[in-house]
C-alpha cells in the first residue's frame, strides 16, 4: 500500500465530509453549537436560581459576570465533550450532524476552543466571584469530560448517575459565588439536579436504546433492560420527591415553594409510575429518528416524561428563585 | 538580490464557502475578544467597588 492511500483511508474514517484545502469551513454558529446551547441554557437558569436564592446581597454586575463564567465553562465543557465523542457521535442519529462528525471543524479545534474557554471562565469567576466558586466551576468541567466523558460513560450503567454531578454544580456555584462557603441549602440545590438526572435521561435512553447500543455506550435499558430501568426511574422520582421536600425544613423554600414543589412533583410521580407500567423501551427495532421527541407509539410514556422533566427542572428551581428574588439577592 | 525560497508547490486556492466562513470566524473573533475585554473591565471595577 502506497503512503498516499494510507493516509486517504484515514482521513475518510475520521473525517466524513472532506476538507480538500485544509482550511476549516467552521462559521460562529458552528463553535456556539459546539457549547450545547440547549444544556447551557438549562445550567444558566439553575445557576441563576442557586445565585438569587442565596443569603445575602452581590452587586447585579457581578451577578451577570458569574452567570456568563458559568455559562461559559458549561460550554466548554460540552466542546471538550464533543472533541472527545466525536468517534460515537458520527454514528449515533441525535448527534451526527454535531459539527466535528460533519467535517466543520477538526477534533483538535474543538479541544483547543474548549482548553480555551475553560481557563478563561475559571479565571474570570475567580475575579467576578470568589476563589471557592471558580474552584467548583474547574471541577466540574474536570468532572465532566474525565470522570463521566472519559471513564464512566463507556463503563458502566450507572455512567449519568454519578456522572450527572457535573450537572447538578451550576446552582451550587451560583450560590457559593454570593455567599463564599459551601451550606447545606448549596447542596440540597445541587441534589434536586442530581436526583433528576436519572430519570431524565435513563427516559430518554428507553426510545433511544438503539442509538446508545450501536456504540457501545452502556446506557442502563441496554445493560439491565426496559423493564428493570423503567423500576429504576419510578424508584428515581421518589427520591426527587423527598429531595425537594427538604427545602421546606431548612427554610430554602417557603409556602409558594412548597404548593408548586408538590404539584410538579406529584407530576413527576405519575408519569414515570406510567413509564414504569408502559412498555417503552421493549421494540426490537430502535428508533433511528433524530428528532428527541419522535416515538413509536410504545414509547410514548418515556418520551412524555423526558419532555416533563425538562419544564419540571425549570419550574423548580423558578419557584425557589422566584422566592430569592421576593427577598432580595442585588444590592 | 535574489531570494531564495521553496516555491508553494502545493497550494490550493480557498473555495468561496471557505473564505466566507473565515470571514465569519474573523467577525466572531473579534467580536468576542471586544466583548471579554469590556467583561474583564467590568468585573475588575465592580470587584473594587465592591
Amino acid at each position: 500500500m502506497t503512503e498516499a492511500s494510507t493516509i486517504s483511508s484515514e482521513a475518510e474514517d475520521y473525517l466524513p465530509v472532506a476538507q480538500p484545502t485544509g482550511m476549516s469551513i467552521a462559521e460562529p454558529r458552528d463553535y456556539f453549537a459546539l457549547m450545547k446551547p440547549r444544556v447551557m441554557s438549562l445550567v444558566v437558569f439553575t445557576a441563576w436560581a442557586g445565585l438569587v436564592c442565596a443569603p445575602g446581597v452581590i452587586p447585579i454586575w457581578k451577578a451577570i459576570a458569574s452567570i456568563i463564567c458559568i455559562a461559559a465553562g458549561a460550554g466548554a465543557s460540552g466542546a471538550l465533550n464533543m472533541w472527545y465523542d466525536a468517534d460515537i457521535d458520527a454514528q449515533m442519529s441525535r448527534t451526527k450532524k454535531r459539527p466535528i462528525p460533519q467535517g466543520k471543524m477538526s477534533p483538535t479545534a474543538a479541544l483547543t476552543f474548549g482548553i480555551m474557554i475553560s481557563a478563561a471562565s475559571v479565571w474570570m469567576l475567580s475575579i467576578a466571584a470568589n476563589w471557592l466558586a471558580a474552584s467548583l466551576l474547574a471541577f466540574t468541567i474536570f468532572f465532566y469530560l474525565v470522570v463521566y466523558t472519559m471513564w464512566l460513560k463507556r463503563t458502566t450503567p450507572q455512567n449519568i448517575v454519578i456522572g450527572g454531578a457535573a450537572g447538578a454544580f451550576p446552582p451550587m456555584i451560583g450560590y457559593v459565588a454570593v455567599t463564599g462557603s459551601i451550606s447545606l441549602d448549596s447542596v440540597i440545590l445541587f441534589l434536586i439536579t442530581f436526583m433528576w438526572t436519572p430519570p431524565h435521561f435513563w427516559a430518554l435512553a428507553l426510545y433511544k436504546t438503539g442509538d446508545y447500543g450501536r456504540v457501545g455506550i452502556p446506557m442502563m435499558p441496554n445493560v439491565a433492560g426496559a423493564k428493570s430501568t423503567r423500576l429504576q426511574i419510578f424508584v428515581y422520582a421518589l427520591i426527587l420527591f423527598a429531595v425537594c421536600l427538604v427545602p421546606l425544613f431548612t427554610g430554602l423554600g417557603g409556602a409558594f415553594y412548597a404548593v408548586a414543589a408538590i404539584g410538579l412533583n406529584v407530576g413527576f410521580l405519575a408519569l414515570s409510575y406510567k413509564v414504569w407500567k408502559s412498555r417503552a423501551g421493549e421494540r426490537e427495532e430502535a428508533s433511528d429518528e433524530a428528532s428527541l421527541y419522535e416515538v413509536q407509539k410504545g414509547d410514548r410514556a418515556a418520551r412524555n416524561l423526558f419532555a416533563y422533566s425538562i419544564i419540571y427542572l425549570f419550574a423548580i428551581f423558578g419557584v425557589l428563585a422566584a422566592e430569592g428574588l421576593m427577598k432580595g439577592f442585588v444590592s | 538580490m535574489k531570494e531564495y525560497r521553496d516555491k508553494p508547490t502545493r497550494f490550493v486556492e480557498p473555495n468561496a464557502a471557505e473564505l466566507k466562513a473565515r470571514g465569519r470566524r474573523n467577525i466572531g473573533i473579534a467580536v468576542a475578544l471586544a466583548a471579554f475585554m469590556i467583561f474583564v473591565f467590568v468585573t475588575m471595577v465592580t470587584r473594587g467597588s465592591a
